[in-house]
């Protein structure tokens, strides 16, 4: 007789409703001759039936508190609801201002529209999920949708590098990964989170130390490649660079999201009782990338690889916040919040300059856009002063949450690094602003569509709004999380 | 002692099909090679218990990869032998170097001792690794993470077609 776990399908709607959309899209893409026009209103459908989705959720944690499910295997709570909450919001944006790199596919663009849905669904999986395996499997949805999402644009030299380079180095970091998920059960005897808390927070006797932490950091490894940490980068620039400009924007933000969804369930449950061990190898990673990925910025050419040079130092940002254990989970939110939403806007922009498809762009090609295209030459500098953490902006708000979080907790070091990193930073925030508006060139003219206008109009709003007004939706958050 | 011969024989068997695989100069008998230390893993499932394994090991691996690679290098064409020329500089130098390191650190681990191994009463409980128990666990305990590997089937059939159905003039008309 088989027992049958409790099967719970509020636990995993939003899942479910971009499954059902990415097979929608695929099953009208090869039946129907005028795909074209039906894609984007199954696009907008699947969006809204996600974010029902995620109201159903919200609304049953309010009735019934947190509750696991399918054996111990999803977790649905408050976190995993907020998480969701901003990778829905990473497509909807990254759709939006990308929407030609779908319509520029041809009769691809459905197999590109499933895969953004399809790799959202597995990042989401590693937000609620609490077991390894499960957590893998998502990693492994998520990456392998991306590293076809990366190849799918046109056949360019620089585009398919890129293409490779993410694929190889992506699969040797999920090999990696899970390498260290086999150690950690060899070492612990469990797959759960819940059961490798209770390992590491009972006396039970740890009969192999060294293989034991070989697994742990090893998974940590993993995952830090994913989030594009120093010294795990490498593979960023040129990523950034090559891929189709369209959608890598969302590439980013999404391995973002769910690489460090999974991280800040690692300080909470796993290994909240050996934190001590752990946060001084996280806090020398997070110093690393920022100072790194700060330095390298400086010296790059092209806006796209200064934007991946940046990512490196958000991600030492990020981790700061998570080598203080579970304690900055909202600021660690916010952060991620504002800084992918700003991420996929500015390379909205960059697409809409260099074409839906292309791979670089030199700083070159921005001089003089303050003329040419005014709105996106102040939209891109208000995402700039963003990343940077301008006062008034919302990157300021959440390095500020972080820098405090760290500060409380006896990571002060770690808080002056990432002050100066910050300063130093403006400098290449700011060379492309220059570029736009004191120095004279004559590129291309974008044109801005009303569907790429409210993707970036809608990041605007968000980054200032959250910047000058940002207490509701740290309360929020707080009374979610708390 | 029947389970001592059965692991020394296959566990050879397997070691001289990798030995094979890496050494061939032909990437059929490389083929060849691996089949037969697929096969001897097989046979080492078994002798765990491990049936249901076994059978996808023989099954998965044994037929339906291997038939993949043997069709690989028919297409590409049998007589074609290895370029075993350096592509990098300096390769071979950097790679013995590195296999160096790996073994002083490794060799360092070993006798500092944090790797010992203590088999604390593990080993006792035998586990049911037939084909109804594994069926059982999967399609109840593991049912989530079962549908999520549907997914991944999903993702890796639309990528092969989308990037394999490829038409360069197509897509740039458009």
């Amino acid at each position: 007789m088989v027992e049958t776990p409790e099967i719970s399908l509020v636990a995993i709607l939003p899942e479910l409703a971009l499954t059902v959309g990415a097979v929608v899209v695929l099953m009208v893409a090869v039946s129907s001759r005028r795909a074209a026009t039906y894609l984007p209103w199954i696009a907008g459908l699947t969006v809204a039936a996600t974010g029902a989705g995620l109201i159903a959720q919200y609304n049953d944690v309010a009735a019934n508190g947190f509750s696991v499910s399918y054996a111990g295997m999803i977790v649905l709570d408050n976190q995993g609801i907020v998480i969701r909450t901003v990778m829905l919001a990473a497509i909807a944006v990254a759709l939006l201002v990308g929407w030609r790199y779908v319509t520029g596919l041809g009769t691809r663009g459905g197999e590109a529209l499933s895969l953004v849905f399809l790799s959202a669904v597995g990042f989401m999986l590693m937000a609620s999920s609490i077991h390894f395996m499960l957590l893998f499997l998502g990693l492994e949805v998520g990456s392998i949708s991306l590293y076809v999402l990366a190849a799918l644009g046109q056949r360019a030299k620089r585009a398919d590098e890129a293409a490779m380079k993410y694929f190889l180095l992506g699969s040797v970091a999920s090999a990696i990964f899970l390498y260290g998920v086999a150690l950690l059960y060899a070492g612990t005897g469990s797959l759960t989170y819940l059961g490798v808390f209770e390992f590491f927070s009972g006396d039970t006797l740890v009969f192999s130390d060294g293989l034991l932490s070989a697994g742990v950091a090893l998974l940590f490894v993993g995952l830090l490649f994913k989030i594009a940490a120093a010294p795990f980068h490498s593979w960023a620039p040129d990523v950034y660079q090559g891929a189709p400009a369209g959608i890598v924007g969302y590439m980013g933000a999404a391995a973002k999201i769910g690489a460090i969804a999974a991280l800040l369930r690692f300080v909470q449950v796993p290994f909240q009782s050996v934190i001590e061990s752990i946060q001084v190898p996280l806090a020398a990673v997070a110093a690393f990338s920022v100072v790194l990925g700060t330095l390298y910025a400086i010296v790059q050419q092209d806006l796209r690889r200064v934007l991946a040079y940046s990512g490196v130092s958000h991600a030492g940002f990020l981790l700061m916040g998570i080598a203080t254990g579970g304690v900055a989970e909202v600021q660690v939110l916010f952060y991620l919040a504002t800084y992918v939403l700003v991420l996929v806007g500015a390379f909205g922009i960059v697409s809409l300059l260099e074409g839906s498809g292309s791979a670089g762009s030199p700083i070159e090609n921005w001089k003089g856009l303050g003329r040419r295209s005014p709105f996106l030459a102040w939209s891109l500098t208000v995402f700039m002063l963003g990343m940077a953490g301008m006062p008034a902006t919302a990157g300021f708000i959440g390095k500020f949450g972080i820098f405090t979080r760290a500060w409380s907790g006896d990571l002060e070091w770690l808080v002056i690094v990432g002050l100066l990193a910050s300063v130093a930073a403006f400098f290449f925030y700011l060379r492309v602003v220059v570029a736009m508006f004191f120095e004279d060139g004559d590129g291309k003219t974008p044109k801005l569509g009303w569907p790429a206008g409210i993707g970036i109009g809608l990041t605007l709003v968000i980054t200032v709004g959250l910047g000058l007004y940002p207490t509701p939706l740290l309360d929020v958050l707080t009374a979610a999380l708390g | 002692m029947s389970e001592l011969v059965i692991f020394v024989v296959a566990g050879a068997g397997a070691l001289a099909g990798a030995l094979t695989l890496i050494l061939a100069k032909h990437p059929v008998y490389s083929a060849l090679g691996m089949l037969g230390t697929l096969f001897s893993l097989a046979v080492l499932y078994v002798s765990q218990l491990a049936h249901f394994v076994a059978a996808v090991q023989v099954v998965v691996y044994a037929g339906a990869i291997m038939t993949l690679f043997l069709f690989v290098i028919m297409l590409i064409g049998v007589d074609q032998v290895e370029d075993t020329s350096e592509t990098i500089r300096g390769q071979r130098v950097g790679a013995i170097g590195v296999v160096a390191a790996f073994a002083i650190l490794s060799g360092y681990l070993w006798l500092s001792g944090i790797f010992s191994w203590e088999v604390v009463g593990t080993g006792t409980e035998p586990v049911n690794g037939s084909i109804e128990a594994t069926g059982q666990l999967l399609f109840a305990e593991w049912v989530l993470p079962f549908e999520v590997t549907s997914l991944l089937l999903i993702v890796a059939s639309v990528g092969a077609v989308g990037l394999a159905l490829f038409k360069p003039r197509k897509a740039e008309d458009e």
